[in-house]
């Protein structure tokens, strides 16, 4: 076993143990359980990032070719997602709850997926792939933040008895309302410049900026959905309960493109997940 | 008498009907779901063939209802088309609307004033006595949360900068811009394949082409002349990466070279509107018929791979006519692997002869009477793949506005608060009242948090 598989193995059992605190602490109402689930995620970042950094000097290109790579990279941005929101606001830590058993999933899913380690063709090769890759990882980011802020309006409007008192803390439902909100607006910012950027590397690579290839047309398709999300709330006022659950079902959509379209379909972006 | 609404404006209402504009998204989202379920033709044709075998009754209707083209079928077009015209509609109000606003920045109405005073959002009172510096304290409160303030006596108006109002406008227009600018670069674009034996060169004119795909409105080709230097690496290894081949590509106009570089995938070579890319290489052969002393002007002969072939490489045939258009003789090309760099040529003669020889640089066949075929040169060519788009930067340039303004128009909106001190009551109050471009009533609650905690006093 070779040193990035124990980092990944590590990460993996570290955000294991938080998914499990974040639970625990959500249900016994222990702020002591959930500072620790805090931690436990924290620290599985370090081995994760790591084992991504020891595979990407030793592949020369960043966590995009392959699905584990892929996969595990997102399951990276969900908790330093979490992370991130945690430092700016420690109320809203509780979102752990949500995105710590995703990020388990993800980074163990792809612990059995092949490992094979993809070369940078002369296609790939481009400073415009590293932007689109980028953006397509912060408005996952994003977007992943909107959707568990989303779950826990949805989850506290309807909860009562011990279950209202579960993420008690957190902010008002006005101000978590208005959260998912600006990260989904955040995450339509970025997927849009993840699209602007993928198409100017395509015509720099094939000479075509779109083709309608499966996976451009699902990116636009996320992106019309994100837009859908913001014209509601802006001029049909849909918010609170509306809003949140359109935060909630637009994510497998963003899922679907980012990571399930070079599954379904026979795609040119087949390569950077499978290879072929 | 009841008149009913004209039809133009009927369809502006409905154009700019929030619901209206809903509804057209999600059909647009779920067409383009449908699209990308439903093999498409301009991706891989074999695969329309395959599904319609699979599914012959719904490939018949998919095939009749032209769902196969479905990013270029009409009811897509139609759909982009009212999306333009109600986005038109959309970024004309907004516009409008940020205009008025800029316009009326630092003034107050009657009207306003007399809304501030009956309708506030919050109203605070004082005594009399301290009531100017409450007043004063409540600008300052404005200012620490990032507002600009104009005070006057009475009223004092705040607001964030105008980058917020015009974040939506721009978004909206920058829209409509790539909404019409796609469309019309599309009609007015030309993309085609073009072979050219390394160190020689080619005119960009339609007969130059292989294959060549123009828009309705594409005006007419270039016209320079499009050339491949002679040493055509087809292995070229750059920061460790293989690039393939990596032929050094020229433009030129008349005797001025226009552009020049090196050319492999993303590393195009762009000239204005042209914008050259490799496609492919080959092998390829220069010739020149000779009628006595007269030589013709050389014909390039371009010879692709052919992976069912038993030496890997196609054969291409070439016809031969005389001054009078009559076919004198034809002639197969096809590789050949020796020791010299050579090519098997095949004739056959009008007169039913045949001769099969393998030639190699500066020799000679017989096509007919007083007619030969000379072999000039035999190497590589490179397929070049060249696109006339004048509108890639124009979009380019609108992608990079419309991510910015809403970039602008979500993250940092227009906001705007308004303090009155009002002494029409038994005692002074301070009536203040707030805007926020997306309704975050996190925003207004700051307002009045900020306003109240600077004045000393609750929500009354």
């Amino acid at each position: 076993m070779t040193l990035e598989i124990v980092l990944m193995w590590i990460a993996v059992t570290l955000y294991a143990s938080s998914a499990v605190l974040f639970v625990t602490a959500a249900v016994f109402r222990r702020p002591t359980i959930g500072s620790l689930a805090l931690w436990s995620a924290a620290a599985g970042l370090v081995p994760h990032a790591v084992g991504i950094g020891v595979r990407w000097v030793r592949v020369e290109h960043g966590p995009y070719l392959g699905f584990y790579e892929v996969v595990s990279s997102y399951a990276f941005i969900s908790v330093a997602a979490l992370a991130f929101i945690a430092l700016r606001r420690r109320e809203l830590a509780g979102i752990g709850v949500i995105l710590m058993p995703v990020a388990f999933l993800m980074l163990g899913a792809s612990m059995f997926t092949s490992k094979a380690e993809l070369e940078i063709t002369s296609k790939l090769a481009s400073w415009w792939l590293n932007i689109h890759v980028i953006f397509a990882k912060i408005s996952y980011g994003a977007f992943i933040i909107s959707f568990a802020l989303a779950l826990v309006f949805l989850f506290r409007e309807r909860a009562t008895g011990t279950l209202s008192g579960m993420l008690a803390k957190m902010p008002s439902q006005d101000v978590i309302d208005d959260l998912q909100f600006r990260f989904a607006g955040a995450g339509f910012v970025f997927l849009g410049i993840m699209i602007a950027s993928g198409a100017i590397w395509a015509n720099e690579a094939w000479g075509r900026y779109w083709a309608w290839d499966p996976i451009e047309t699902w990116s636009l398709i996320s992106w019309v959905v994100y837009a859908l999300y913001l014209h509601t709330r802006l001029t049909l006022g849909w918010r609170g309960r509306r809003s949140a659950w359109f935060a909630v079902l637009a994510l497998p959509v963003v899922l679907f493109s980012l990571i399930g379209v070079p599954l379904v379909y026979q795609s040119i972006h087949g390569a950077y997940l499978l290879g072929y | 008498m009841k008149h009913g609404v004209p039809p133009v404006r009927r369809i502006r209402r409905t154009l700019r009907s929030p619901r209206f504009v809903a509804w057209l998204l999600g059909a647009l989202g779920l067409y383009l779901v449908v699209g990308s379920i439903i093999p498409q033709r301009s991706l891989d044709a074999a695969a329309v063939t395959r599904w319609a075998g699979r599914y012959p009754a719904l490939g018949a209707t998919f095939e009749a209802l032209g769902l196969h083209e479905a990013f270029s079928h009409p009811m897509f077009l139609g759909m982009l088309f009212v999306l333009t015209a109600s986005t038109v509609v959309c970024a004309w109000d907004r516009t409008a609307r940020a205009a008025r606003i800029m316009r009326s920045r630092g003034t107050v109405d009657a009207r306003q004033v007399e809304a501030l005073r009956t309708r506030p959002g919050a109203r605070f009172e004082f005594d009399a006595d301290d009531a100017e510096a409450r007043y004063r304290d409540a600008g300052d409160a404005l200012r620490r949360i990032g507002l600009r303030v104009r005070s006057g006596p009475l009223i004092s108006e705040a607001s964030s900068g105008a980058w917020g109002l015009l974040g939506s406008p721009i978004f909206h227009w920058a829209i409509v811009g790539l909404l019409l600018v796609v469309p019309v670069g599309a009609l007015t674009r030309s993309e085609g394949l073009i072979g050219i034996v390394a160190g020689y060169e080619k005119p960009d004119v339609v007969e130059s082409y292989g294959r060549l795909e123009r828009g309705a409105l594409h005006a007419s080709m270039s016209g320079l002349t499009i050339g491949v230097e002679k040493d055509m690496p087809v292995e070229f290894i750059e920061d460790g990466i293989d690039r393939g081949a990596a032929p050094v590509v020229y433009l030129r106009d008349g005797d001025r070279e226009l552009a020049r570089g090196r050319v492999y995938p993303n590393k195009p070579l762009h000239h204005g509107a042209l914008t050259v890319h490799i496609s492919d290489w080959g092998l390829g052969a220069v010739t020149t018929l000779l009628e006595g002393d007269i030589a013709s002007e050389p014909s390039q002969v371009l010879i692709d791979r052919d992976e069912t072939s038993a030496s890997g490489w196609a054969s291409v045939t070439e016809t031969y006519a005389d001054p009078t258009g009559a076919e004198v003789a034809s002639a197969t090309f096809a590789p050949e692997f020796g020791a010299n760099v050579a090519v098997r040529v095949e004739v056959a003669r009008r007169d039913g002869s045949t001769i099969s020889r393998v030639m190699g640089v500066g020799d000679a066949v017989d096509l007919a009477d007083g007619v030969s075929l000379r072999i000039d040169h035999l190497g590589k060519y490179a397929r070049l793949s060249v696109v006339d788009d004048w509108s890639i930067s124009l979009l380019y340039a609108l992608l990079v506005v419309a991510c910015l303004s809403v970039g602008v128009s979500v993250l940092v909106p227009y906001r705007a608060a308004w303090v009155l001190l009002d002494r029409s009551g038994d005692v002074p109050a301070l009536c203040v009242s707030v805007s926020h471009s997306r309704g975050d009533s996190g925003f207004v609650e700051r307002v009045m948090v900020g306003v109240g905690a600077a004045v000393g006093k609750e929500d009354s």
